[in-house]
């Protein structure tokens, strides 16, 4: 086990090397001077120079791609050119509500989808069956702002049960967090609902069909205990792997959400730097995606021999 | 003899929509008394495991239509019963284990959850109590260290180890009837021995009834009481095993006597019967196995035929069977033809 997580975790390296090196390519990738480019329009020629000091491109290559990994180890990736803020700590800061709201919608998502695909799998090409599917596609195919936007009339502007916008952090209380959360993680929600079901439903009418659920019915189990103890266990992986790709997205790019419920998070962080152009920022947000992308895969294959015994590590 | 433990009577299942129902299994009757071993015999689609399946509902319930004049366990009528109910029976009062053991066994749950289950779905028993019987079951089934194997997945067990698991399983509440659905026919030929004996000597403990469904002769031949031949969903004769195996009155059985290697052991090239089993659709008249078969002549295929006995205990579906029965002797020289 230990060795497989040694070994996975080896394995990530050629992954993060190359998205290290895109990352630090980036800035010279794009056409013109860097220096000029983050300066802006209206940058005196000693502004440009300040810039390019600082970047230090005015070094070989080599040296500068030396000098920012040394600043890596040390977690600094420099300054945003925006704002002038370390650019750790704006993705620090902006890290908590995308977190938040990944991890709520995933756990609504779970509990609707996962029941519903069940279901839709035990009652297959009945009525019920359809109208899940009717319904996962309907909430995959609406898009988040309308849901939201509908969300926020009903329950924020006319009941007023809860908050328009905005996002309390954690510091301020749990209770505030979550109701700032409730209508932004239903309207995400919807939209995974969809994915996971559908993944649930084709896995379960999959496992049903095995000899194994007839041994289960040939003992007395009844219908609730063939389902959730016999099949859903061995349904496991590919509906886990669904999940993790949902959580991986969740923390990758929820833009609309985050502008429609106007919360500072991740989403919108990275929008507004590959705007500005805000190439260390953007540089940092590619670093972080690529790091939780590779971790969220990695315990998403964790969790494989906890459902299959026979894949062992 | 004792009272039949399971009476069937006039079963039928059939699959689909009518006109176009396929009909597997077509007026099946026989009994089974305590202690007894019948053997359902049949090429494949004969209708062997729908018949044991239907037995217990245990097909798939939208697309098989199951009816039965009779079907009563020990004098009560299973008919009409609800899932729940028959819950009660499955695996307690009637019990099933099946041809492929990797497959059968889930393979996500340990050996000893699956037993513990068996144990625990019939009766208010404690998971320690369950873990007990469940280690004394498999003590039963003569598997060694069974208490390591409690804690081991089925992946971890070796194919007749886990044929012993599964009779384990079927066994745990001690049921009046054990369905046997060609539980040897995916182990090599020297635990089959074992497996089969190991059946042999539970049933004699208990005193269950057996349904034994298999296509191997040879292994009819050292279990089996008696033995049903069942032919595209109708069993066409059925007599003790002596009756079946030394005087055939089917055209059927004769066949299939004839193709075994043993009575053949000189030929060139092993006897087969022609043609396959063919698909039923809707009535049919006369003898479904008269296009096959080497004794038919144009009348099998039109008249209307029952079962008709021909000896204490033997009875037949053939027309022919004093031809077939006199031709008995014959046997060796018609398989080389």
């Amino acid at each position: 086990m230990l060795r497989y997580v040694g070994l996975r975790l080896l394995s990530t390296i050629p992954v993060l090397a190359f998205v290290l090196l895109l990352a630090f390519f980036l800035l010279h990738l794009a056409p013109g001077d860097p220096a000029a480019l983050i300066a802006g329009d209206s940058a005196t020629p000693a502004q440009v120079e300040a810039i390019r000091a600082q970047l230090h491109l005015n070094e070989p290559l080599s040296t500068q791609l030396w000098i920012w990994l040394i600043d890596l180890a040390h977690f600094d990736l420099g300054r945003s050119v925006f704002s002038n803020l370390p650019v750790t700590q704006l993705i620090a800061q902006r890290f908590e509500p995308t977190l938040m709201l990944a991890i709520s919608t995933t756990i609504l998502a779970v509990l609707l989808a996962v029941p519903l695909g069940v279901i839709a799998a035990y009652r297959a090409r009945t009525g019920i069956d359809r109208g899940v599917i009717v319904l996962a596609v309907a909430g995959y195919s609406v898009p988040v702002f309308v849901i939201g936007y509908c969300l926020i009339f009903v329950f924020a502007v006319q009941l007023h049960w809860l908050p328009v916008q905005g996002y309390k952090p954690l510091a301020e209380g749990l209770g505030g967090t979550l109701r700032s959360l409730v209508l932004p993680t239903v309207a995400l929600a919807l939209l995974y609902v969809g994915l996971i079901a559908r993944v649930t439903r084709a896995t379960m009418l999959e496992v049903l069909d095995e000899d194994y659920i007839r041994t289960a019915r040939a003992k007395g189990a009844l219908t609730l205990r063939v389902l959730c103890i016999h099949a859903l266990k061995n349904a496991g992986p590919p509906i886990v792997t669904v999940i993790g790709i949902g959580f991986a997205s969740l923390i990758g790019g929820v833009v609309v959400t985050e502008t429609v419920f106007n919360i500072p998070g991740l989403g919108r962080l990275t929008a507004e730097a590959v705007l500005r152009r805000d190439y260390p920022l953007v540089q940092g947000m590619l670093l972080t995606f690529a790091v939780m992308l590779v971790a969220i895969n990695l315990v998403v294959d964790l969790t494989y021999p906890l459902f299959d015994p026979r894949i062992r590590y | 003899m004792t009272a039949p433990v399971l009476q069937v009577e006039n079963l039928g299942v059939s699959f689909g929509v009518e006109p176009n129902a396929l009909h597997a299994v077509r007026e099946v009757s026989f009994s089974l008394s305590a202690g007894e071993t019948l053997c359902l015999v049949g090429e494949s689609g004969s209708g062997k495991s729908v018949t044991a399946l239907a037995l217990l509902n245990l097909l798939p319930p939208r697309s098989a239509r199951i009816s039965a004049s009779r079907l009563a366990l020990e004098g009560r009528s299973l008919l009409g019963l609800g899932e729940r109910e028959l819950s009660h029976i499955r695996g307690k009062a009637i019990s099933m284990i099946f041809q492929d053991p990797m497959s059968s066994l889930n393979p996500a749950l340990t050996v000893g959850y699956q037993l513990a289950e068996a144990v625990r779905l019939h009766g208010p028993v404690s998971a320690a109590a369950a873990r007990r019987d469940a280690l004394a079951i498999l003590d039963k089934v003569r598997i060694p260290d069974a208490a390591r194997r409690l804690d081991e997945y089925p992946h971890q067990l070796s194919g007749g180890m886990r044929q012993r698991v599964m009779i384990a399983m079927a066994l745990a509440c001690r049921p009046r009837v054990l369905i046997a659905d060609e539980p040897t026919t995916a182990l090599d030929v020297t635990v089959q021995a074992q497996i089969l004996e190991l059946i042999g000597d539970l049933k004699a403990d208990f005193g269950t009834a057996v349904l034994f469904i298999t296509h191997d002769l040879g292994v009819v031949a050292e279990i089996a009481d008696r033995v049903a031949v069942m032919y595209a969903g109708r069993i066409v004769e059925e007599g003790e095993v002596s009756q079946i195996f030394d005087d055939p009155a089917h055209g059927y059985t004769h066949g299939l006597l004839s193709t075994l290697a043993v009575a053949n052991r000189h030929a060139q090239r092993l006897p087969e019967i022609p043609g396959s089993t063919p698909r039923i659709l809707g009535a049919d008249m006369g003898c479904s196995f008269a296009p096959r078969c080497a004794f038919a002549e144009p009348q099998c295929r039109t008249m209307e035929l029952h079962m008709a006995e021909i000896a204490p205990g033997h009875v037949t579906r053939c027309r022919r069977a004093a031809i077939v029965r006199g031709a008995k002797s014959e046997a060796g020289h018609l398989a080389h033809g």
